[in-house]
């Protein structure tokens, strides 16, 4: 019956969502005969909150510096915000922040001096003084640079990567070295930034806790590779960990089984004792099991399963 | 410890929504022809370049279907007849830039009792030389003025300049501008601006105060006023460039100043500055007179000293036209230099190369971690 029925044409995709903010398709890099990356393929939506994870040595940085367009690629194709990054001008540059490390630059500067400095830069930028506030530093604005405290110190960073109202802002390690109040502070500022202004985020960072968070998609790049990719639930459902179900025995013994159906397990526990099991607890497999899987199975040498499969994010 | 608890720290609540699902985006093969001779684009280009508008940078093959256009976005520095406008911008991003800088430079005690003492330097100086020059009526301290004056021109230019290059480098200035929308050429327009004035500033600061203080001297009528200005224009060109190009090879601020440092001294002796250059003898006048501070302490002891005083000279006149020329050709090599060395350090300024620079630093104590 519905074979006479046109089917009509697939309805436009709306405007903002028209494509990927970041889009890579077989990027590699070799220096010299060492290749670091082979053959990253990745694609980050609009209003996305990316994390990138992977151990030192990973090819992180250098995926990050090829999106950034500070690195020539070897091969494949880049496109950031539409552009390819290696082609990149100003124009594109104001639609992009980042929040690198290393920065300790203009130290002598004030606060609001430097903030507003930049400001001068962008087509469109925030209003320095209300950024001052939402992150935090209002009451730092006549400070001298160089006497803030790391924290803050990178709070001014993240200022300075949103002032032109970027819409992709890549965060390196952002917290690294933060207390836990700063870094929860932190956590919330980049929530605000995705959700209430739909800044894409692509992060960079070792803390899984972290990556969890703050992370609606999650690509480890293992050894050059991206391993696997997927929500943080996604990710550690694939991790060949199991659930881990501990319970004690009655002759008192720790008990712990591994298995693909916790609920089962504990029902037939339940079952066989006709009464409640002391001291059960149900494991579910972390995104830390997943990573510390993902980086073993690559210092082992095996090239496993899921190797192919994530190739495609 | 009966109840049963489940620990679950991958479920998140709230957020799950607003992502759309990974899509799987058609996979073109990798093209590499686009990613083979593209240089990447450092923004110390001309501010006008960047007409070029949004999307023209996006032709890599994959059609338009691929581009993101922003609706109402931020990208509107490109669009067409915007160029101008960006460039507006960044001048007067630059002219600000150089004006807040210049009031730090007032404001740090450090470096202003630096420049400063310089100038108390040639007040002690032009009071206690009470000699004439040999052969001449005029007093030996103007001809150590004139000298000290290029000197400090000369200094300004390849050594504070090249200082204030590498540790803003270090500190990751240099890699903040490039990550800003002309964000270098409106450094290397504040730099620009930050010279002249310190230069300019000092220079008659220090003619005023000797002048005032101890009888200095000051340039004869019009055409001695007009040879000061040329001559400080000309040897700030072929200073400044240079300095621009020693600032972005060399390594870090220690070793810059040190690097540059001993051939300064060295030229500040050879040159003829502080003492007539015909007492020296013939093959190191050679030497020097290939390097632009004895042409530079030259055409400002042209200005400066009466015309009797030529006598003094290796040539026994001002040499003008030569002075003309010798540092016309440092500005002209300076620039040859400079535009490609400064291009060479912005491109190769990344996060990481910045990281492991200040990890070297702080392993060999320069810098703390």
């Amino acid at each position: 019956m519905t074979t006479l029925k046109r089917t009509p044409a697939p309805p436009p995709p709306p405007a903002p969502a028209a494509g990927p903010v970041v889009r890579a398709r077989g990027v590699t890099m070799a220096y010299g005969d060492l290749d670091v990356l082979h053959g990253i393929d990745l694609d980050i939506h609009r209003g996305e909150v990316f994390a990138l994870l992977g151990p030192n040595g990973a090819g992180k940085t250098t995926t990050v510096e090829i999106l950034e367009g500070f690195r020539r690629r070897s091969a494949g194709e880049v496109g950031v915000l539409g552009v390819d990054p290696e082609r990149g001008d100003d124009a594109w540059r104001a639609r992009i922040g980042l929040v690198l490390q290393s920065w300790r630059d203009h130290r002598r500067w004030r606060v609001a001096e430097l903030l507003t400095h930049f400001a001068t830069y962008y087509p469109d930028p925030r209003d320095p003084d209300e950024l001052l506030a939402l992150v935090g530093l209002a009451d730092q604005a006549g400070r001298q640079v160089e006497r803030l405290s790391g924290g803050r110190r990178r709070r001014l960073d993240v200022a300075l990567g949103i002032v032109g109202r970027p819409e992709l802002l890549f965060l390196d390690e952002p917290t690294t070295g933060f207390d836990p109040e700063a870094r929860h502070e932190f956590h919330l500022l980049v929530e605000r930034l995705a959700e209430d202004e739909g800044v894409t985020v692509l992060l960079t960072t070792h803390d899984l806790v972290e990556a969890e968070r703050l992370a609606d998609r999650i690509a480890m790049l293992v050894g050059g590779r991206i391993r696997a990719c997927g929500t943080p639930a996604e990710l550690a459902r694939r991790a060949a960990a199991r659930a881990e179900v501990r319970w004690t025995a009655e002759d008192g013994t720790q008990r712990r089984e591994r298995t693909e159906d916790p609920s089962r397990l504990v029902w037939e526990l339940h079952r066989d004792a006709d009464g409640p099991i002391a001291g059960l607890e149900v494991r579910r497999p972390t995104l830390e099991d997943t990573y510390l899987h993902m980086v073993h199975r690559d210092k082992d040498g095996t090239d496993g399963a899921a190797g192919g499969e994530a190739r495609t994010v | 410890m009966r109840g049963i608890r489940v620990t679950n720290r991958t479920g998140r609540a709230g957020r799950a929504g607003r992502a759309g699902p990974p899509r799987r985006a058609p996979t073109a093969d990798a093209t590499a022809d686009a990613a083979g001779g593209s240089d990447v684009t450092d923004g110390s280009d001309a501010a006008g370049r960047n007409g070029a508008g949004d999307g023209n940078g996006a032709g890599d093959g994959n059609g338009a279907g691929d581009r993101s256009d922003t609706a109402g976005g931020n990208g509107a520095a490109g669009g067409p007849g915007r160029p101008r406008a960006a460039a507006r911008r960044y001048w007067r991003a630059g002219f600000l830039r150089g004006g807040i800088e210049l009031r730090h430079l007032l404001r740090n005690p450090k470096e202003m009792s630096g420049h400063l003492s310089n100038v108390v330097v040639a007040v002690l100086i032009v009071a206690y030389v009470d000699d004439n020059v040999p052969g001449t009526r005029t007093p030996m301290a103007h001809l150590v003025l004139a000298g000290f004056a290029a000197y400090l021109l000369f200094q300004i230019g390849l050594l504070n300049l090249p200082q204030i290059l590498v540790t803003e480098r270090e500190e990751g200035a240099l890699l903040r501008l490039r990550a800003t929308p002309g964000g270098i050429p409106a450094y290397l327009v504040a730099k620009c601006l930050l010279v002249v004035v310190t230069a300019v500033g000092v220079l008659a600061l220090l003619l005023a105060a000797t002048a005032l203080l101890v009888n200095g001297p000051l340039p004869q009528g019009p055409a001695g006023w007009l040879t000061l200005l040329w001559v400080t224009t000309l040897g700030l060109l072929a200073v400044v460039p240079l300095g621009a190009a020693i600032g972005a090879v060399l390594p870090n601020p220690r070793e810059a100043l040190a690097l540059v440092m001993l051939p300064a001294m060295g030229l500040l002796l050879t040159s003829g500055v502080v003492f007539p250059i015909t007492s020296l003898p013939g093959p190191v006048q050679q030497v020097a007179s290939v390097f632009p501070l004895k042409w530079m302490a030259q055409g400002l002891r042209s200005a400066l000293l009466p015309d009797s005083a030529r006598a003094a000279e290796a040539a026994g006149s001002w040499e003008l036209p030569m002075v003309a020329l010798v540092l016309t050709a440092w500005a002209v090599l300076g620039f040859l230099l400079a535009v490609p060395l400064l291009r060479r350090v912005t491109r190769r300024e990344s996060g990481s190369r910045l990281t492991a620079r200040h990890r070297k630093a702080a392993r060999s104590g320069a810098m703390p971690a």
